[in-house]
């Protein structure tokens, strides 16, 4: 038994093993301690009903609804997040003069945006849950990449002027700088990521937009007072972040491998 | 290709430290010559200066004629680190590393590619071609440090302590990579060393360096390697450093060294 808990092979093999085992424990606690006006539903019935539930065509199209608003403001938050980040972070001037800005901005809260987003393109919009999803992730993004930034091994970027024998910056930026920071942008990506899913679901639950996702699936089943698919549906939320936390995971230890330990 | 030093003063800005003050230097091309000095003398800092990774406070360094500009570094010159893991490109393999700076300089043909071949082979880590550098231990990391600062056939070659943390024996295999390097090519090597053996052996003259009274001191080597023979292996060396005149020769140093160490 020692020797499987020290084996970093094992134990994280053990963890999916543990992940049900924690959540039927919790759910029993609940059942049995919580008091009897909440109606907490029995473990079984929760697990039965997320089975059944993949098999309904409301909660699918309303995950798939959820992952179209992810997947917007993921690519808009990686792609101007990495681009914003190495405009402010290649120079350092730019940087401290932009300081100020991003410190005020990563402070508010994205629901007190709700009134001026909803002001510009309307409450019921089918795009207000991305728009607003997008900016704190952006801010993640951009704080990751400018991190990289200034993580740069500066011997790493000398040796390669010695070895290419000449001080490209363009080429330095493709062969080195890139490299560097990819760690930097799979993590903030990640971060991003587990981020978005909260603001997109909370969002969502708020009845933001025309478009019901598996927030707004739980509002719905909340007012019926469908308490198992309620629990179900918020499984659905955590089994999301976990597959696409995963997939991720993979990606990054195929194209940064370097920055990843393996063991 | 010669290199210069002119009046050279250095200063480190945090926290403000004088570390070389008014050197002068000069290194005939294909001269081999060994830096020592205590620690915190400035070896370090001055090779860094000439490989163009930092810019002296005042005074001006030449490479064959040109004055050397922060970050410009000379076309023909390869640098070795203290830090190995500072300089090698850790997303690219041991092969690709070897091979890249061939590469970038639009040279990398199936000449090329076999003499890193060779490289690889004489410096043992030709089982490690399809590793990545930081899964190499230190030792290896070292050797492919030399392997890349030997790849593309400099006329320069600056080390930082090369040797440092690599066993005697594999260090003594390595001086006879280097000095073969050294008898073949003919290039101007300026080596940081505070092994007096390794000095003894590889370098034609040897500087002392003390960065309290900016002076350096230097001396002819009184040993004609070539009418010795001693570049065969490190067995036929090892003898050697037990010959009279060569323990003379290593005593002379050492006194030379306590004088710029104690000054």
């Amino acid at each position: 038994m020692n020797k499987l808990l020290q084996n970093p092979k094992s134990t994280s093999s053990l963890g999916f093993i543990l992940l049900p085992i924690i959540l039927i424990l919790l759910c029993t606690l609940a059942n049995i301690f919580a008091p009897a006006t909440l109606q907490f539903p029995k473990p079984l019935g929760i697990f039965q009903d997320l089975l059944q539930s993949f098999t309904e065509q409301n909660v699918l199209s309303a995950l798939g609804n959820t992952l179209f608003a992810l997947f917007k403001a993921m690519c808009l938050s990686l792609f101007f997040g990495v681009l914003i980040g190495l405009f402010l972070g290649l120079n350092k001037n730019i940087w401290n003069l932009s300081q100020p800005t991003i410190d005020f901005f990563r402070s508010i809260p994205v629901t007190f945006l709700i009134p001026a987003v909803a002001l510009l393109i309307g409450v019921t919009s089918a795009n207000i849950v991305w728009i607003l999803a997008t900016y704190p992730c952006l801010l993640i993004m951009i704080f990751n990449v400018r991190a990289g930034i200034s993580k740069q091994e500066p011997e790493r970027v000398h040796s390669f002027y010695i070895i290419s024998g000449s001080p490209n910056i363009f080429q330095r930026f493709f062969k080195v700088t890139f490299y560097e920071i990819l760690p930097d942008i799979f993590s903030g990506f990640r971060i991003a990521l587990s981020y978005c899913i909260v603001i997109i679901t909370v969002l969502e639950y708020m009845r933001l937009g025309n478009k019901t996702g598996i927030g707004g699936l739980i509002n719905d089943e909340l007012q019926n007072l469908n308490y198992v698919r309620v629990y179900a549906l918020t499984f659905i939320i955590g089994i999301l972040g976990f597959v696409l936390n995963k997939a991720i995971e993979i990606v990054q230890q195929k194209f940064a491998h370097w920055a990843v330990n393996l063991d | 290709m010669s290199i210069e030093i002119r009046n050279l003063s250095f200063e480190y800005s945090f926290p403000k430290t004088k570390v070389l003050q008014n050197i002068n230097l000069k290194i005939e091309k294909g001269e081999v010559v060994a830096l020592m000095g205590g620690s915190g003398s400035g070896k370090s800092t001055l090779i860094k200066i000439i490989s163009s990774f930092l810019k002296p406070t005042s005074g001006e360094v030449f490479v064959n004629g040109d004055k050397v500009v922060l970050n410009h570094p000379f076309k023909s010159i390869a640098y070795v680190s203290q830090s190995s893991t500072k300089t090698l490109f850790p997303w690219l393999t041991v092969e690709n590393n070897i091979y890249y700076p061939n590469k970038l300089r639009n040279q990398l043909n199936h000449e090329t590619k076999k003499y890193c071949d060779e490289l690889l082979k004489i410096l043992e880590i030709e089982h490690r071609r399809k590793s990545f550098p930081l899964k190499l231990s230190g030792g290896e990391q070292k050797r492919l440090s030399l392997a890349v600062s030997l790849s593309y056939q400099p006329e320069i070659i600056l080390l930082d302590e090369p040797f440092s943390g690599i066993d005697f024996k594999l260090a003594e295999e390595l001086w006879d990579v280097l000095y073969l390097d050294f008898q073949k090519r003919n290039p101007t090597v300026l080596f940081v060393t505070h092994s007096l053996d390794e000095a003894t052996i590889l370098a034609d003259r040897v500087i002392f360096l003390n960065n309290l009274k900016g002076l350096s001191k230097t001396e002819k080597n009184i040993l004609d390697f070539e009418q010795n023979h001693i570049v065969n292996n490190h067995k036929e060396r090892y003898k050697l450093l037990l010959n009279p005149s060569v323990v003379n020769y290593r005593n002379y140093l050492l006194e030379n060294f306590n004088l710029a160490v104690n000054e």
